[in-house]
């Protein structure tokens, strides 16, 4: 009996897709959390402090003497945390297929990866602080989940605007160096806004 | 009467432009157990949550002692342990583990909670419950976890906020033991509830908050002068003394069953002047007393005599002595 032609077909596409010499696991890697992770954080930061919110969560904290504004900053850094280090095992992942495959990284591409790695944990990072501002504006999952894909995700192109209009040099120091100030900025404004919140 | 622990003045809040507390002012003396009743709407929630230092823009002062708690949050939330309306845990916690944080945020040492947390869960029957996680109990368990974060650090004042909703008749009689034991050990404790019955058994003073104002507050006596009710006695012989016409003498005395007599004493009696004259007279006329003593008016009776009222509301009550049955 003949194998199924969706069988055949599958079967061709994921021999071709791993042999594409244009795309190393690294990069996929890489291509995948820069593209998701920033999403997966945001959401997560925000659905996190509104649900915790409306089930009054944060009485039992704000009530104690502590400051309120480090409730937020604690879920933030919990958050860029774990999606960080899951996005960084990911690409060290890639990167063990690569060798295993016979291409072992080189210091060029070593290099290259560590870039891109800090730029995703920049991103990262400024999707984290604009989900939890929006998450401490916004009452509503709803509005706060649409926010946050529509706005917070364009906050990642901040940085790139001074280096666009050519304010600044568009180099990789100046774009990690804007994103971290924005993540503080962002992050100020939260914990302000969560001070002033009446619970 | 001891130094008020807490003192408001004036506190006033609007919601979106509509008053919710409109210039409420009330002391509690320290180690007093302080019951807050009223309608639905009538500022209760809103107040303890200013007083908690949730709600923190709003007109007036308030202070815990002397401590301004608009100023000195930090201080103010040392004294206070609080249990909200509907309180919620982080749902992945286990029991243990949610109090073990919230005691070490309030200060409590590892070793003191490695001793209490156990403790406070055997008072309240939850210790088998002390692996589960949070999301998994019942809302009287969760209730029962809210009354325990609040006690844990031994605060200076407990500040309960409906604590008796969703839990059976056993644990609300723990719960009410519980207060009076923290009030023997010099807590000070402001409640709310609209269990009247259970307010009564445990409030030394019962403020009624109506309309975004503290209309009155005292002990049950107060609120009985205040309210223009009558005072009565009530009193039962054993063996009746050789004129019993005397309780006539008192006020207007009618007989409720043989030998059992209720006296309503007129306007500006003596209470305890009348019960020692009663207990005397009837010695002297060789009669031998059951018992005697003021009749207590149910809460209940109080606040719909209150809610009914069409007069203006009576004024508060300076004069705060404590009420004897």
């Amino acid at each position: 009996m003949s194998p199924s032609p969706t069988r055949l077909l599958v079967r061709d596409e994921l021999i071709g897709f791993g042999a594409r010499p244009a795309m190393s696991a690294t990069s996929f890697m890489s291509l995948l959390e820069s593209s998701i992770a920033s999403t997966v954080a945001a959401v997560m930061i925000v659905v996190d402090i509104i649900s915790e919110r409306n089930r009054n969560v944060y009485t039992l904290l704000v009530i104690r003497p502590v400051r309120r504004e480090t409730i937020i900053w604690a879920k933030v850094v919990a958050v860029f945390g774990c999606v960080t280090v899951a996005c960084i095992v990911s690409i060290l992942l890639g990167m063990v297929v690569d060798a295993v495959r016979g291409h072992a990284p080189s210091a060029a591409s070593l290099y290259d990866t560590g870039q891109a790695i800090a730029q995703m944990t920049a991103v990262i990072a400024m999707a984290t602080a604009a989900g939890a501002l929006f998450g401490v504006l916004v009452r509503s999952i709803l509005v706060a989940v649409i926010l946050v894909l529509y706005i917070g995700q364009n906050v990642a192109v901040l940085p790139l605007v001074p280096s666009l209009f050519g304010l600044l040099p568009a180099t990789f120091w100046w774009f990690i160096l804007l994103s971290f100030a924005l993540v503080a900025v962002m992050l100020w404004f939260a914990g302000r806004a969560f001070r002033r919140a009446q619970l | 009467m001891a130094a008020p622990l807490v003192e408001i003045r004036g506190l006033s809040k609007k919601y979106y432009g509509h008053p919710v507390l409109a210039g409420v002012s009330f002391d509690i003396a320290e180690g007093e157990v302080f019951g807050c009743i009223g309608p639905n709407g009538a500022g209760k929630t809103t107040t303890l949550k200013i007083l908690a230092g949730l709600i923190t823009e709003y007109q007036g002062q308030v202070q815990i002692a002397g401590a301004d708690i608009a100023r000195d949050r930090v201080r103010s939330h040392h004294l206070i342990g609080f249990l909200p309306q509907g309180v919620g845990f982080q749902a992945w916690r286990t029991v243990d583990s949610a109090l073990d944080s919230l005691a070490e945020l309030s200060g409590v040492a590892a070793e003191v909670r490695a001793r209490r947390i156990p403790e406070m869960l055997e008072r309240f029957d939850l210790l088998a419950a002390r692996h589960k996680k949070v999301k998994e109990l019942s809302g009287g368990m969760t209730q029962k976890l809210g009354l325990i974060q609040a006690l844990l650090h031994e605060p200076r004042l407990l500040v309960l906020d409906e604590p008796l909703e969703g839990l059976d008749p056993p644990s609300r009689a723990l719960l009410k033991d519980v207060i009076r034991e923290r009030q023997r050990a010099g807590t000070t404790v402001l409640f709310s509830s609209h269990i009247l019955s259970d307010v009564e058994d445990v409030a030394d003073r019962v403020g009624i908050l109506n309309a975004g104002a503290i209309a009155t507050s005292g002990s049950l006596r107060e609120l009985l002068v205040a309210f223009g009710r009558p005072l009565e006695i009530e009193l039962a012989w054993a063996a009746a003394p050789a004129d019993p016409a005397f309780v006539h003498e008192l006020g207007a005395a009618s007989e409720r069953k043989p030998g059992v007599w209720r006296v309503r004493l007129p306007d500006g009696a003596d209470p305890d002047a009348a019960v020692h004259a009663a207990i005397e007279r009837t010695l002297a006329g060789g009669g031998r007393l059951r018992r005697i003593g003021l009749v207590e008016p149910e809460l209940d009776e109080l606040f719909a005599s209150y809610l009914s009222r069409a007069a203006p509301v009576p004024a508060p009550i300076e004069d705060r002595g404590r009420h004897v049955a």
